[in-house]
């Protein structure tokens, strides 16, 4: 079955999934591009010290240690720096020792820095002053003192260059970038390791929280409804406790209501209707044919007279059983409860069977002292459906078998338990599928011209349950039928017979 | 003894009157609740027989009229609707007996008597038919101040038998009126029952054996001999 929580759980999980991978995703950009421009800042603030200082010391002074390049630069070891320095003059041309081979410095695709640029340590006063035919402009820096940056690669590894050009010479400094991106790497591997399950955790915390948020008016909102379908079906769903968006929700749920409402009543007006336009000209038929058979001798008329009058007594007997399902089907079956001895009524009928001068074996084990309470009259007619069915299907020569015992139901609830066993040749599932339906008799019943018409079983079983019990078949070998007749001991049982 | 029929449908209403005066009672007929229950009100019925289904006013509303204006006449509801259904508020407005349509008019005498039976202080509840006396709280038979053992089916069938004495009444009235139109087992339960109950007078008065008070009417069903 589709889950609505796992779906919605699935997709909060996604989208927080989602913006917590975009927010650390733009944390690590930021983050490599505020490194990166750190780095840059430093580049261009020792090219720069690179150059001042050229003028002053030595080739060999130029040592990355002794120059302090390295711890400036935040590098460990020389071979991950590289320095140069040309003067102007063409003398001076210095390489640091492990300067590859074929490295162009002009060859680099060089770029102006520009956020470093406000942060570059001004020029001594000194060197201005030594230079007089300087022209200055403005306040805007003389561009042969700009840093300028480059990428550059070596052996595969990313280096970063930069370079300066003063009036003496252009200096130039390159950082290999592996230390940095190691360090970043070894960052970013334990923010991982403590923070991906934690994140993970905390997203799926987040959506399942979010799926029961999202669920809980849904289940309060369908306890309501249990709860009115429990009721008649006069009742609605109040809109009061309910958040707005489930307005059209319960709009829906109560014009079903009324809608479903309005047909039971219209079906129960129908039976009603039906009832009277049936019942009506049966009264006169079965008045006038009783008064007439009363006047007449024995002649033939008369006879027909009575077999007229059995046939509208049988219809009679279906008309009434039809309405009162109809009746009992739209919950409209009251009862009268009293206290019934059901041994003594049981013990009455299964005598009264043992001496109706029948073919049949009829047997009762009835324990003394079953009472219920129940609907005297409705009980009676269960009885007698149940023991005419019995009569009327056993074939001549076979038994019949009533068991009555007290007993629990399987929900607990004390009881008494009815058993009616009788042999038949033969019932396949197929019949018993269908046992309890409306009109439905087996075809051995039809040819052996049983006099009947399938509703008895169905009236029994509407009764039992609107007493709290149940009438069921019980699994069987195919040649017994077993009904089992469960009524409850207790009067508080529910009606259960509501529509709905 | 007057009997008011408040009854809409006309054919009804005509075999019930011939009915109800061919036993000897006088029966006045309205056919809608309003009149019916303006005629009722006048309190010169000793019983009211009130159709459910009226055109002016249903019989449910004139019930409980006439009972709101303190009437006491015991009324017999005729009900076409489901008499399991209808019974209860029937009885609880204060009805004091119901029959589901349709019905034998054979019943309705029978139970219009016992109501008026019961009010007339007949505190005995004994019918007594030629030399059979019936004892309806005992619920049993004499003949001739000799108990006849019966069991209770036994017993409502020879009360049926015995309340309309000298009228034939079929198979199937009989097992409607005593088994219930519910219990239809595909053999003759009726007659069966009758040969026991013979068989039982026979052993308490050998002397009746040429002459059982219970007649066969041979093709329509039985009848108890008015004279024993």
């Amino acid at each position: 079955m589709r889950s609505l929580r796992l779906r919605i759980f699935v997709l909060t999980a996604l989208i927080l999934a989602t913006v917590l991978g975009a927010v650390a995703f733009l944390s690590w950009s930021r983050a490599v591009s505020v490194e990166t421009q750190r780095l840059d800042e430093r580049m261009c603030h020792e090219v720069f010290r690179l150059a001042e200082t050229q003028g002053r010391i030595g080739p060999g002074a130029l040592d990355p240690r002794g120059f302090d390049l390295l711890d400036k630069l935040q590098l460990e070891s020389p071979e991950q720096v590289l320095f140069a320095y040309d003067g102007s003059d063409a003398q001076t041309t210095l390489r640091s020792a492990n300067w590859p081979t074929g490295l162009d410095i002009d060859a680099l695709a060089w770029a102006a820095a520009t956020a470093a640029r406000d942060d570059m340590p001004e020029p001594r006063r000194g060197d201005e002053a030594d230079r007089p035919g300087q022209e200055r402009n403005g306040r805007e820096r003389p561009p042969r003192r700009a840093c300028a940056l480059a990428p550059l690669t070596l052996q595969g590894d990313a280096w970063r260059a930069a370079q300066m050009g003063t009036d003496q010479g252009r200096a130039f400094v390159a950082a290999s970038l592996v230390p940095i991106r190691t360090t970043m790497r070894q960052a970013l591997r334990q923010i991982l390791v403590i923070a991906l399950p934690l994140a993970v955790a905390l997203t799926a915390l987040g959506a399942w929280l979010l799926a029961s948020l999202v669920l809980k008016p849904v289940r309060s909102l369908s306890d309501a409804m249990t709860a009115v379908n429990e009721k008649a079906l006069d009742q609605r769903l109040a809109h009061a406790p309910f958040d707005r968006e489930f307005e059209t929700l319960i709009r829906a749920y109560n014009t079903m209501l009324a809608r479903l409402e309005a047909s039971f009543r219209q079906a129960s007006r129908f039976s009603a209707d039906a009832a009277h336009e049936l019942k009506t000209p049966l009264t006169i038929l079965q008045g006038q044919l009783e008064q007439a058979i009363q006047h007449a001798d024995q002649s033939p008329v008369q006879r027909s007279l009575i077999e007229m009058l059995d046939e509208v007594a049988r219809l009679a007997a279906i008309t009434r059983k039809l309405l009162f399902l109809s009746q009992a089907d739209a919950g409209r079956l009251a009862l009268m409860r009293s206290r019934i001895d059901l041994s003594k009524l049981l013990r009455e009928r299964i005598d009264e069977a043992q001496n109706m001068g029948l073919k049949l074996h009829v047997s009762g084990h009835v324990e003394p002292g079953l009472v219920v309470a129940a609907d005297a009259q409705l009980l009676e007619q269960v009885l007698n459906n149940l023991m005419s069915n019995a009569l009327k299907y056993t074939p001549a020569g076979r038994w019949v078998s009533w068991h009555a015992r007290a007993v629990s139901s399987r929900q607990g609830q004390p009881g008494v338990e009815i058993l009616v066993s009788n042999s038949v040749d033969s019932i396949t599932p197929e019949q018993r599928a269908r046992f309890f339906e409306r009109f439905f008799r087996s075809d051995a019943a039809r040819n052996r011209q049983v006099d009947g018409h399938g509703l008895g079983l169905s009236l029994s079983r509407v009764i039992a349950r609107a007493h709290g019990g149940d009438l069921t078949l019980e699994p069987s070998t195919s040649d017994v039928v077993v009904l089992r007749l469960f009524l409850p001991r207790d009067a508080t049982a529910q009606n259960p017979s509501k529509p709905g | 003894m007057k009997i008011l029929l408040i009854e809409d449908e006309q054919r009804i209403a005509d075999f019930v009157c011939s009915g109800l005066r061919e036993r000897g009672m006088q029966v006045d007929v309205c056919d809608n609740g309003v009149a019916g229950f303006e005629r009722a009100l006048k309190g010169q019925h000793a019983l009211i027989v009130l159709d459910l289904m009226l055109p002016g006013r249903d019989g449910l509303s004139v019930l409980t009229g006439l009972r709101a204006e303190g009437l006491v006449t015991p009324v017999i509801l005729l009900t076409a609707r489901n008499e399991l259904g209808d019974r209860v508020e029937g009885l609880q407005r204060g009805a004091d007996d119901y029959l589901a349509k349709p019905f034998y008019v054979e019943e309705l005498a029978a139970r219009i008597q016992a109501l008026l039976r019961r009010l007339s202080g007949d505190r005995h509840n004994t019918l007594q038919v030629g030399a059979y006396a019936l004892d309806r709280i005992a619920r049993s038979v004499a003949h001739e101040g000799k108990t006849i053992d019966l069991t209770s089916r036994e017993y409502t069938l020879i009360e049926v038998l015995m309340r309309s004495a000298g009228r034939v009444l079929t198979r199937t009235q009989i097992l409607e009126l005593v088994w219930g139109y519910d219990f239809d087992p595909n053999t003759n339960v009726v007659d069966a029952c009758i040969q026991r109950i013979r068989r039982k007078i026979e052993s308490i008065s050998p002397a009746v054996q040429a002459n059982s008070p219970i007649e066969s009417v041979r093709g329509i069903g039985y009848r108890f001999k008015a004279q024993g």
